[in-house]
């Protein structure tokens, strides 16, 4: 049916689905990638390397990937290794893996049309109902930066070929198959029939012209987007840990020990550099990372003690002993060697496991992190380092004029300056995140923002320090300064500040929608690890909705970006390039 | 004669031990001269620790206002300092802290059970601030924690306050990122915005 909106799950949506284990949809959109890891071809679908079948081992490209959902049939199917595979889509995603991410790869999976929000009381999607549409597909123009679709070599690694229509724009098109639009539901990428996309519906929208119709959907965009960015850090964490890890995994005791005692020596080092650093990183982030370091070189230091008593019982084993040097008493954790070790770097590998994904994201990780690479020697300390997600390598200027590159492992990004012109997704993305906050925009940062734009001064005090001050009023300028108080609503896509005046302690969230009525509203924010999201009801009141009169909570403050070229500190998403449809006098579509 | 030498052998030995006892704790103390003179920048911060040895809680409370002293607790808390130090459930998670010239730590006194205590930290607050050097007054320069310690196991481990009402407080001396654009530690009113 023309109007039809059917939404069935792809492979993309089920692996997205599954926790812990997600392709990139991008890649698979565009009909070709790479596994990361080892994938059973079996008869009744791919499925996890457990199963017995044809093995196609990580690194194998795949192309010509179609998914046959759409047409009633619940297979997918893809040329690998010199042969076509056709499987089920139920079993495919229970075998992807997460696909390297490409380190710049900054920019979220959004698409042109996100389609309607799930509504809790429809019903639930089920893949395996096909689509009834008789509407001709609209074919999506291929925007001309899009570069073209080469077939790759059969085991060569290609990156991936889609690329947004314009730089910071964090909207891509599915170059290669116009029948199939990708949008995100909830933070997973959906493949959908281009008559689904058609039609729009968002929450707590008002009838308006088409242009506000489209911001929303913009809106609706970078709120998806954002999440995305979120989960795929964690997924990048979890990655530069398992990578990190292989170096140590049945590392002989005296070997780890040697690794250890270097890790303390290197980590002292560069905590010296870092102290006298002048220039290189922001003074925030230099701030940050030289207490993570101290952390670094104190836990390497610890360990290097401890393991002193695990090397002792191995030779009391004796050398020859099956054993030596690849005791483990328990757990997966390649550094938990001994009881000891276990309770200092913790017997699971931060990142493994269906749940653990956030973990990896956390300071705890992170320290581990950069203990297990400063430990390696020199030649695989630089190669790890080109295949890690989460690493830079500024150059810092030291007190006496040196200037030495120092690798910084981090849980998110480091940028300089005010991050302007870049994709409002990753701005939004550092700016939920207690831990990214310290080093770009802190809950100070954004009321001192609100304050600029609803007063048009800047506020003083607080005091503030060149350039960041610049900064901020830069930022500033990028957005709207909504007054809740004033009963102004809340729309999809603001970022919710609350600090109280005073306080250290500060949230941001994202809106997704809010009921203007009831004073919910539902938002987005990072947890604690700073690698999952969390969705949840925030009302505005503490108040009962009994209550005659419901006094708003304060020190809330509401930010809404501009959507406009000229701003200063991001760029929405693009314009749709389709036409929204007309509603008929009935409100439905036409 | 044989009790003479006896004696002047004791004597001889005693003297041996007074004088290489003094030397003990004479070079005991250049010892530590010496360490105290080498100290650098980096180890006047409080290094990690993985296992709570404290016998008493004030040393508890000594250790981790010692690490919020110079920015760990702001930078991010370990969780390994988090389960051998405290009872909380979670880090503290700030993106501001508390600038604080310096703070003193009380005696224990004893709590509402028996196996609980309370001990005070008082500091002197210069302001609020962040990485970035910003800096906003504080409501007021006399800031008071009163941590409450349980005790598990023979451990003395933080209780309360909770993570959530922890704020991140750090020294100027400790954190340079804290210091300059600091307001007067005076006892200050609330200052109003200025535009």
């Amino acid at each position: 049916m023309k109007n039809a909106r059917v939404l069935f799950g792809c492979f993309a949506l089920l692996a997205l689905c599954a926790p812990g284990i997600s392709a990139r949809a991008r890649d698979l959109i565009a009909n070709s990638g790479t596994f990361n890891s080892p994938v059973i071809v079996t008869p009744d679908g791919v499925v996890n390397e457990k199963s017995t079948g044809q093995e196609l081992p990580p690194g194998t490209v795949f192309t010509d990937f179609k998914d046959q959902t759409g047409n009633g049939r619940n297979e997918v199917s893809f040329k690998a290794a010199g042969k076509t595979h056709v499987v089920s889509a139920d079993a495919f995603r229970l075998g992807m893996q997460s696909a390297p991410a490409q380190k710049e790869e900054l920019i979220p999976m959004v698409c042109i049309n996100p389609g309607p929000l799930p509504d809790p009381a429809a019903p639930q999607i089920n893949p395996a109902v096909p689509t009834n549409s008789t509407t001709p597909p609209v074919a999506l123009p291929v925007p001309p930066s899009a570069p073209p679709m080469t077939a790759p070599a059969t085991g060569e690694t290609i990156p991936s070929p889609v690329k947004p229509s314009q730089p910071g724009t964090g909207i891509e098109q599915t170059a290669i198959d116009s029948k199939v639009v990708a949008r995100m539901v909830e933070g997973h990428v959906v493949n959908l029939p281009a008559s689904a996309a058609d039609s729009v519906n968002l929450n707590n929208d008002s009838p308006s012209t088409p242009d506000t119709q489209e911001l929303k959907i913009r809106r609706q965009t970078l709120v998806d987007s954002a999440a995305e960015i979120m989960r795929a850090n964690a997924r990048d964490a979890a990655a530069d840990q398992r990578r990190l890890s292989q170096y140590y995994t049945h590392m002989p005791l005296p070997v780890m020990d040697q690794s250890l005692r270097k890790a303390r020596d290197t980590l002292s080092n560069t905590v010296s550099d870092l102290e006298s650093a002048r220039s290189g990183l922001d003074p925030s982030d230099l701030a940050r990372f030289t207490n993570i370091f101290r952390n670094a070189r104190d836990k390497a230091g610890l360990a290097a003690d401890l393991i002193q008593d695990a090397v002792s019982q191995q030779n009391s084993m004796g050398a020859g002993s099956s054993l030596f040097g690849l005791t483990s008493p328990k757990g997966q954790n390649p550094l938990a060697r001994s009881a000891d070790l276990s309770e200092l770097f913790g017997e699971q590998l931060p990142g493994e496991g269906l749940a653990a994904t956030a973990s990896a994201n956390t300071q705890d990780a992170l320290v581990d992190r950069l203990v297990m690479l400063n430990g390696l020697p020199q030649g695989a300390l630089q190669q790890a380092l080109k295949s890690l997600k989460l690493a830079e390598t500024p150059e810092l200027t030291l007190e006496n004029g040196q200037k030495k590159k120092v690798p910084i492992l981090h849980n998110g990004y480091i940028f300089g300056g005010s991050m302007s012109g870049t994709d409002c997704s990753a701005f939004v993305s550092t700016a939920l995140p207690p831990d990214l906050r310290k080093g770009r925009f802190t809950t100070l940062d954004f009321t001192t923002m609100w304050i600029f734009r609803h007063s048009g001064k800047f506020p003083k005090p607080p005091l503030y320090r060149e350039p960041h001050q610049s900064h901020v009023r830069q930022v500033a300028g990028g957005f709207d300064a909504i007054d809740i108080y004033k009963k102004e609503p809340l729309v999809t896509g603001d970022l919710l500040v609350f600090r109280l005046a005073d306080a250290t302690s500060g949230h941001v969230f994202i809106v997704r929608d809010f009921n203007p009525k009831s004073l919910d509203a539902r938002v987005l924010e990072a947890s604690q690890s700073s690698g999952t999201i969390k969705e949840r009801n925030l009302n505005l009141s503490a108040y009962p909705a009994t209550e005659k009169t419901r006094p708003l909570r304060p020190g809330l403050f509401a930010l809404r970006l501009r959507a406009s070229q000229d701003n200063p500190v991001c760029k929405l998403p693009n314009k749709p390039q389709r036409k929204l449809p007309k509603k008929t006098s009935d409100g439905g579509k036409s | 004669m044989r009790g003479t030498r006896l004696i002047t052998l004791l004597l001889a030995g005693c003297t041996g031990l007074c004088v290489s006892v003094s030397r003990h704790f004479f070079e005991a103390d250049l010892f530590r001269a010496g360490i105290q003179s080498a100290i650098s920048a980096e180890d006047q911060h409080e290094r990690l620790r993985m296992r709570n040895t404290f016998k008493t809680p004030e040393e508890v409370v000594s250790y981790y206002c010692a690490r919020d002293a110079s920015g760990f607790v702001w930078s991010g808390l370990l969780e390994i300092e988090r389960k051998a130090f405290t009872l909380w459930d979670h880090v503290p998670q700030h993106d501001t802290f508390l600038v604080a010239k310096k703070y003193d730590i009380a005696p224990a006194k004893n709590g509402p059970s028996k196996d609980t205590v309370d001990v005070e930290v008082r500091y002197l607050l210069t302001g609020v601030g962040d990485g970035h050097g910003t800096h906003a007054p504080p409501e007021n320069s006399d800031y008071r924690i009163l941590f409450r310690l349980k005790k598990i196991n023979g451990q003395w481990k933080i209780a309360q306050p909770s993570p959530l009402e922890m704020a991140p407080v750090v020294l100027e001396s400790k954190f340079p990122v804290a210091r300059g654009n600091s307001f007067d530690s005076a006892p200050a009113k609330t200052a109003g915005r200025s535009y």
